[in-house]
């Protein structure tokens, strides 16, 4: 997956939400990176950008931070799959893998204890088609 | 959003629904038999399901046996905001369901999460409390083994990775119930769907992960999880003089054994522990021997 500016009309797409968070700062290193590695500011609640990335699909999401008065920034995020005007949505494991994706990426880039060892395991037991089963 | 209850999920829980509003939500609940009450509570990620196979084992027994769901869980109300998932939450509507249902003298059976929520009201309300019954669960704010993971439990509730196996996944019904029970040939299709009933959209599930999320994680995080309610339960604990049944799995690897012998010591009118070849759901593995384990143990105290 990568970060993008997507050259499409936004208006002609519809936002499908797929993931929520509501908690970002239950483990904090994940609000942290959110902040960090995207330039995160609570003054862009009010007007700030938003961002978007693909993933290897072609699928394009938006990222939507939130944030609640007396929490830190951001609290949390809404991830939406954008949705060509009345095109039905894609079916839930084709979304799934894209979101998997994400989450390597996310797992990747917090680090220390979150390692993509540990995400691949724990997919592996909970059964995730995508996750890569790690080597014994 | 609640579907009609599918025939083979009827067939195995072939019991009169109730409701009750509850702190302004509703609650769903199980009351069956007549006699002495017994109120069966149950955690995450279940609901009264859970109880199926006591409840005919109790009332036959000559006692009435009461069931909720928790609010967000089960056929209860399960609103979408995380406003009503506390700890303090679930304690203040069993309190309440017990007064409006003026309910006297109760037996509690308390599993998983119902641990600190039922005892966070024998504490409060130890006059109206009988007995209780305490299988895989806790009371303090010290983190178990398991609990320290990584691998699997810390990354299995992480911000995003937590919603999209809990939520879109649904990786604790379709996976979680059968790696921790030792019988996995009991856990069949059809009992899953009876899990899978109670929670059939990504909404609904959010309720999954709020309940790993009140555990505490050691010296951080300290205000986001229920820390400071599990501190004073534990405070408690001591001069909690109910009559204490204690009952785990040998193979508890959520709740290790040995918190079976903690409970015991702290307890000041605990019996020894029982263990029997059980994991977590302990009443998937057991419900017969803990059924009939319960019954001797209300037998004897009422002998006394």
């Amino acid at each position: 997956m990568q970060w993008i500016k997507p050259q499409i009309k936004l208006t002609e797409y519809r936002r499908e939400l797929v993931l929520t968070e509501n908690k970002l700062d239950h483990y904090d290193e994940f609000r942290q990176f959110f902040r960090n590695k995207l330039n995160l500011r609570p003054e862009d609640i009010d007007g700030g950008e938003n961002n978007f990335f693909q993933a290897d699909s072609g699928r394009i999401y938006e990222t939507i931070f939130l944030g609640k008065t007396g929490r830190p920034y951001p609290m949390g995020v809404e991830i939406c799959l954008l949705v060509h005007d009345i095109d039905p949505l894609p079916q839930e494991e084709e979304i799934d893998k894209d979101l998997w994706e994400f989450l390597e990426w996310l797992i990747s880039g917090v680090g220390g204890i979150w390692t993509r060892e540990a995400l691949e395991a724990t997919g592996s037991l909970y059964r995730v088609p995508f996750a890569k089963r790690p080597q014994v | 959003m609640l579907m009609e209850m599918p025939a083979n999920v009827r067939k195995q829980y072939p019991f009169q629904s109730h409701c009750v509003k509850i702190n302004g939500r509703l609650m769903h609940y199980l009351d069956e038999g007549a006699g002495e009450p017994i109120l069966l509570l149950h955690g995450n990620p279940t609901w009264t399901f859970l109880y199926r196979k006591f409840i005919p084992l109790l009332t036959a027994a000559g006692y009435r046996v009461l069931s909720p769901d928790l609010i967000g869980l089960g056929m209860s109300e399960k609103p979408h905001n995380e406003y009503f998932y506390s700890l303090l939450h679930h304690t203040s509507n069993l309190e309440q369901f017990i007064t409006k249902l003026n309910l006297q003298n109760v037996n509690l059976v308390l599993q998983d999460w119902a641990g600190p929520i039922g005892l966070g009201y024998a504490i409060r309300r130890r006059e109206n409390v009988n007995s209780q019954l305490l299988m895989s669960t806790w009371a303090w704010t010290d983190v178990s083994p398991f609990h320290n993971t990584v691998f699997p439990w810390r990354m299995m509730h992480a911000p995003l990775v937590g919603p999209y196996l809990l939520q879109r996944r649904n990786a604790l019904t379709e996976r979680g119930l059968r790696l921790s029970v030792v019988h996995r040939e009991r856990i069949t299709e059809e009992v899953l769907d009876g899990y899978r009933f109670h929670m059939q959209t990504y909404d609904d599930r959010a309720t999954f992960l709020r309940f790993p999320r009140m555990i505490p994680l050691g010296e951080t995080n300290k205000e986001n999880t229920a820390y400071h309610i599990l501190q004073q339960i534990n405070a408690a604990l001591p001069s909690l003089d109910i009559p204490s049944l204690i009952i785990w799995g040998e193979q508890d690897d959520v709740f290790p054994k040995e918190w079976a012998q903690r409970f015991y010591e702290i307890l000041p009118n605990a019996r020894q522990p029982i263990y029997v070849q059980a994991k977590h759901f302990i009443q998937e593995d057991e419900p017969e021997f803990i059924s009939q384990a319960l019954l001797r143990f209300l037998q004897s105290l009422a002998k006394e």
